[in-house]
């Protein structure tokens, strides 16, 4: 199912009919995906759906069974991971390394120039103001700032497409929005940013687009617009101090919860952009405290395509604001 | 290529710079150097002579004192250390032992009036008990006076006797006729397999350690995003093998230099001359002559070592016996390194790898008491055998066509190695908390990945 429907065809990444079989395990089946350049690209699906696969074809760490790749419009080389930024989900550093070189060793790795990652880790190590770290034993940082050093090794290369796997797991609040922050800033200098995770709700915010794995098969893949729009449930979510009965032959109350001093109610319209009308109708019968159309987060999606089951109560407290 | 080179530069210079390589390549020459000097230090220092008093109720001792009050018995080569007998003041052994607890004479020699064909009743008296050398020396030349007391009774012609003496001196010789000192090619022959038993041990060791630290920090996964898997494994192995071949060059340039350096400090080539004049000095000539003789050969033999000895064979194959068996044990222990989460599994893999190795090392004294025979000739050629029992074989001059059969097949063995051991490390490192059985690594050796 694709819902890409603004499709720029300019596509830094293109998987195309990919599959990957591990000795008695079907890891990936027949997996497409187009990666727009310059978007925040969500990979999301439980854990053990084929994500790390998936990633790792993509690094080139495994190779593929059948399907193609391409990079920046040409066939996936070996070279093209010094244009590849990737932070796994299994992720460390030499521990009786010292921080500085550490950095040096691998983004030479990546290809740049002692001189040019010099450069580079200076305008880092002061971004961060971590300075006095560089001559500092990794085993003698705290975890927060290890995970910092671990996202400048995976960024200092500059590339044009950065994977992150999971990059909050492990990560306090704190750091978590220092890197948030990193990730956007580098996505408006063009960056293209593939996030996978399996926590679903910490992504919505960030992502522009967002492909769904489940048991080693893409089920949805579009713009998170896009997705949100043709999974619109159109119900609205009211909280009101008087009870209501009939609000026309266009609506139809689902559920009313009563709270200590008000109400809760879900209602069902019968189609899109009737926002106005339920208001009116409510209006006239009750004091509205709150209204909001209630858009389904990336977790229902998720449930209602893997078990078939609609809800229109939040399962993840997220409420999408009626704009 | 360029990138392989970043990972050996890499595993180089953390090694090179940590202060256990700093140490024990600069502690270990001081030792060797030790094992050089202490001997000559021990021979200028602390010659205490040992002196023996004599109550000879017998006159047996006669001849020997000439006139004079005391004749030196032995002396000891490595310590110039003599045994000097001398004359008592008493004859009567009573006297004798009261005046002897007062004195700081080693020992007293009692021997009392005896029937030289049977003779009995020698005693040695000594403050603290005599080392077995000494004492066993002292009988020696008890029993050699005695004997020479009983050629005169007799009227044996001594001159006659002396014909009679044997003294065969057997050269081995090669069939070329160049001489063939047994023990020094046996030393030289087990010293080279233990050399390159231990350094296939020791460093095939570091670089398993290398392979699991990498996997148990989790850095794996981001460094073969930006190397192939092989590319970091070889480097890992090379940039490794350049530590050995640092360390084994400076441990043999210090030693030289430190033993050269008190050596010459302490005037050693001057000490030996004058310890072969003090030998030929010895009381009997004919054994002293013997003695020069001996001496005189060994140092001939010890200057004709590069005779004696295919020496340029030998360390042009040490280089490459220690290369080829370096890189292919350490690629094993890699690949199974690479399957575990910890050292203490990965042991565990490692013994059954080692075991070929562990086997020529155990069979190294047959070996080289055999060193041509058909056991020697198939583990020296077999590639898992082959440095440690070749190194063995090598002083006894091995032809050239099995050396190069041997060398060719350790060659192939290292592909094969580093091909086996690929194919599992590809699989291995991406592996976590595994169980990992020798039925699951060969599934791994064919698996596409």
């Amino acid at each position: 199912m694709n819902l890409d429907k603004n499709s720029t065809n300019d596509f830094i990444l293109d998987v195309q009919h990919v599959s990957k079989m591990y000795a008695t395990h079907q890891a990936l089946n027949d997996v497409s995906l187009s990666v727009p350049r310059g978007q925040i690209f969500g990979l999301l699906g439980p854990n053990g759906a084929g994500k790390s696969t998936l990633i790792r074809i993509i690094t080139q760490i495994i190779r593929r069974d059948t399907g193609e790749i391409s990079f920046n419009n040409k066939p996936l080389q070996p070279e093209d991971a010094e244009n590849i930024g990737y932070l796994p989900e299994e992720r460390g550093l030499y521990k009786k390394m010292k921080v500085g070189e550490q950095l040096l060793y691998l983004s030479r790795l990546k290809g740049l120039t002692k001189n040019e990652a010099m450069d580079r880790l200076k305008i880092w190590f002061e971004k961060f103001d971590i300075k006095p770290w560089w001559n500092k034993k990794v085993e003698d940082l705290s975890k927060g700032m290890q995970q910092k050093i671990q996202f400048v090794a995976t960024v200092l290369h500059q590339p044009a497409l950065l994977i992150l796997d999971e990059p909050f797991s492990g990560f306090d609040p704190i750091n978590a929005n220092i890197i948030k922050d990193e990730i956007l800033e580098m996505k408006r200098k063009g960056t293209t940013i593939i996030f996978s995770t399996h926590r679903m709700e910490s992504v919505e915010e960030l992502c522009d687009h967002v492909a769904l794995i489940n048991k080693s098969q893409k089920i949805l893949d579009g713009s998170k617009k896009d997705i949100k729009n043709s999974y619109r449930t159109n119900v609205y979510q009211v909280e009101h101090n008087k009870s209501f009965e009939n609000l026309g032959d266009n609506f139809e109350i689902l559920e009313t919860e009563k709270n200590d001093d008000h109400f809760l109610s879900y209602i069902q319209a019968k189609t899109n952009g009737l926002g106005n009308e339920l208001l009116h109708n409510l209006i006239n019968q009750t004091d509205i405290i709150s209204f909001q159309e209630r858009l389904p987060s990336f977790n229902d999606i998720f449930i209602m395509l893997v078990t078939g089951k609609t809800t229109y109560k939040n399962t993840q407290q997220e409420v999408q604001h009626y704009e | 290529m360029n990138k392989i080179w970043l990972v050996i530069q890499r595993e180089y210079i953390i090694r090179v710079r940590n202060k256990t390589f700093l140490l024990t390549t600069f502690l270990t020459p001081l030792l060797f150097a030790a094992l050089f000097v202490i001997p000559i230090l021990l021979m200028v220092s602390s010659v205490s002579n040992k002196t023996i008093e004599v109550v000879d109720e017998n006159n047996l001792f006669q001849q020997k004192f000439k006139g004079k009050n005391e004749f030196v018995g032995k002396k000891n080569k490595m310590s110039g250390e003599e045994i000097i007998f001398q004359k008592s003041k008493y004859t009567n052994i009573e006297e004798a032992r009261n005046a002897f607890k007062e004195s700081k004479k080693y020992a007293l020699l009692h021997i009392p009036k005896l029937d030289i064909e049977k003779p009995k009743g020698v005693k040695i008296y000594a403050e603290k008990g005599l080392s077995v050398e000494v004492e066993s020396q002292i009988t020696q030349i008890v029993e050699t006076t005695i004997e020479e007391a009983k050629i005169v009774k007799f009227g044996i012609d001594k001159q006659m006797l002396d014909k009679v003496k044997t003294d065969l001196d057997v050269e081995t010789l090669k069939t070329t006729g160049e001489q063939n000192n047994s023990a020094l090619l046996y030393g030289v022959g087990f010293g080279g397999g233990i050399i390159i038993y231990m350094a296939v041990f020791i460093y095939g060791a570091i670089v398993m350690r290398g392979v699991v630290e990498e996997k148990s920090s989790k850095i794996i996964e981001v460094i073969i995003s930006s190397v192939r898997p092989f590319q970091l494994m070889m480097g890992k192995i090379l940039g490794i093998a350049l530590v050995g071949l640092t360390q084994f060059a400076l441990w043999i340039i210090l030693t030289l230099v430190i033993v050269t350096g008190i050596t010459s400090f302490l005037g050693a080539d001057k000490m030996a001359e004058q310890q072969v004049k003090q030998n030929t000095e010895m009381l009997n000539e004919k054994q002293a002559q013997e003695v020069d003789k001996k001496t005189k050969k060994a140092l001939s033999g010890i200057n004709n070592i590069t005779q004696d000895l295919p020496i340029t064979k030998i360390l042009v194959a040490f280089v490459l016996y220690f290369i080829g068996g370096y890189l292919m044990y350490s690629a094993l222990f890699a690949a199974v390194a690479s399957a575990v989460d910890t050292e203490v599994e990965a042991q565990q893999f490692t013994t059954p790898i080692s075991m070929p190795l562990i086997i020529s090392f155990v069979m190294g004294q047959f070996i080289l008491r055999e060193p041509d025979g058909a056991i020697a000739f198939w583990l020296s050629i077999f590639p898992l055998t082959s440095p440690v029992v070749m190194m063995m074989r090598l002083p006894f001059d091995v032809p050239l066509w099995q050396l190069t059969l041997s060398i060719s097949c350790l060659f192939l063995g290292f592909v094969g190695a580093v091909w086996l051991a690929g194919r599992i490390y590809r699989v291995g490192i991406l592996t976590h908390g595994e169980k990992i059985t020798y039925k699951k690594l060969y599934q791994w050796l064919f698996l596409k990945i």
